[in-house]
């Protein structure tokens, strides 16, 4: 069996380089700037920018004293409730052997 | 005096074209086309090479917002060509519509006709011949947009890091490790063809 050594690499690597870069020219279509230039003019730049900043002032502006409220209540919740997952709820009860035979008479 | 001809400031020109006369990028558009042509070219398949330099200079004209006149315009065209390009193949691969041609003896004796040159002409000489465009499409085929991308810029086109990072937007230090990654890659592709028998790579 033949093996693939790193300087078989960099002469394959110089081959396929020489295919790389001989690729043939484009020849240049005599119509293709005039299609550009049709497709550039019916695409209004200003009205691009405009739309853009028009949309992110209504947006950010609008939903700004939404975002408060719900950063407020967001922030009372946290202090006013402990927040315990349900799994480590049903983590302690099944570690606690007391609790454990209180769940045990219920299910049985 | 005689009479110079006029060729306006390119700084000038983006001012015009943002204070809405499109007909302005025009002059852009033909000073640079040339330009993108080539590199589009180089990156894409022939059929797609007008579309996507139209593409090129629809995206150059839509980010003119952006374009800071300190960097050249030239630079910053080429930078949009190769992403858009990247663009291309990523939805290419996407769309599965990137050509998985299978390989034959041909190209394995190809391969080993490539290994056993003697000089730099011979190898030149044998990257002219049709397998190797066919081999060389194999192996792309088989990367990512960004490896291929990658693979295209600095081991077939011969930029540096630091130039292949600027084209993609990328740091240098995202360069060097996919080009590192895309190396092994093909060098395990071409070992395969190599040292096992073709039985149809590709398919």
């Amino acid at each position: 069996m033949k093996t693939f050594t790193n300087e078989d690499f960099d002469r394959a690597g110089k081959a396929l380089a020489a295919a790389y870069n001989g690729k043939d020219a484009i020849e240049e279509d005599k119509l293709w700037q005039a299609r550009l230039m049709k497709r550039i003019r019916s695409t209004d730049l200003l009205s691009q920018q405009l739309r853009f900043f028009d949309l992110f002032q209504a947006l950010v502006w609008r939903l700004s004293p939404a975002a408060f409220v719900l950063m407020c209540l967001l922030a009372v919740l946290i202090s006013r409730f402990d927040f315990v997952s349900g799994y480590e709820v049903s983590k302690i009860l099944a570690e606690d052997p007391a609790n454990f035979g209180l769940l045990s008479i219920y299910a049985g | 005096m005689p009479n110079e001809p006029f060729t306006p400031n390119e700084n000038e020109i983006v001012e015009r074209v943002l204070t809405g006369d499109a007909n302005a990028f025009e002059y852009l558009v033909t000073c640079y086309k040339s330009h993108v042509l080539k590199i589009v070219n180089r990156h894409v398949h022939q059929n797609d090479v007008a579309e996507t330099a139209q593409d090129v200079f629809v995206r150059a004209y839509l980010s003119l917002p952006t374009y800071k006149g300190k960097s050249d315009f030239k630079g910053w065209v080429s930078s949009i060509a190769v992403r858009t390009c990247q663009d291309y193949w990523r939805k290419a691969y996407r769309s599965r519509e990137v050509p998985m041609s299978s390989l034959n003896e041909k190209h394995q004796d190809w391969l080993e006709q490539v290994l056993t040159a003697e000089s730099e002409e011979d190898l030149d000489k044998k990257g002219a011949q049709k397998e190797a465009r066919e081999l060389l499409d194999w192996v792309l085929a088989k990367l990512s947009a960004e490896d291929r991308m990658i693979v295209e810029l600095v081991y077939l086109e011969g930029l540096s890091g630091k130039e292949a990072a600027e084209l993609l937007g990328w740091s240098i230090a995202n360069v060097k490790v996919r080009s590192l990654r895309a190396r092994r890659k093909i060098k395990k592709l071409l070992r395969k063809i190599v040292e096992e028998p073709v039985r149809g790579y590709g398919l």
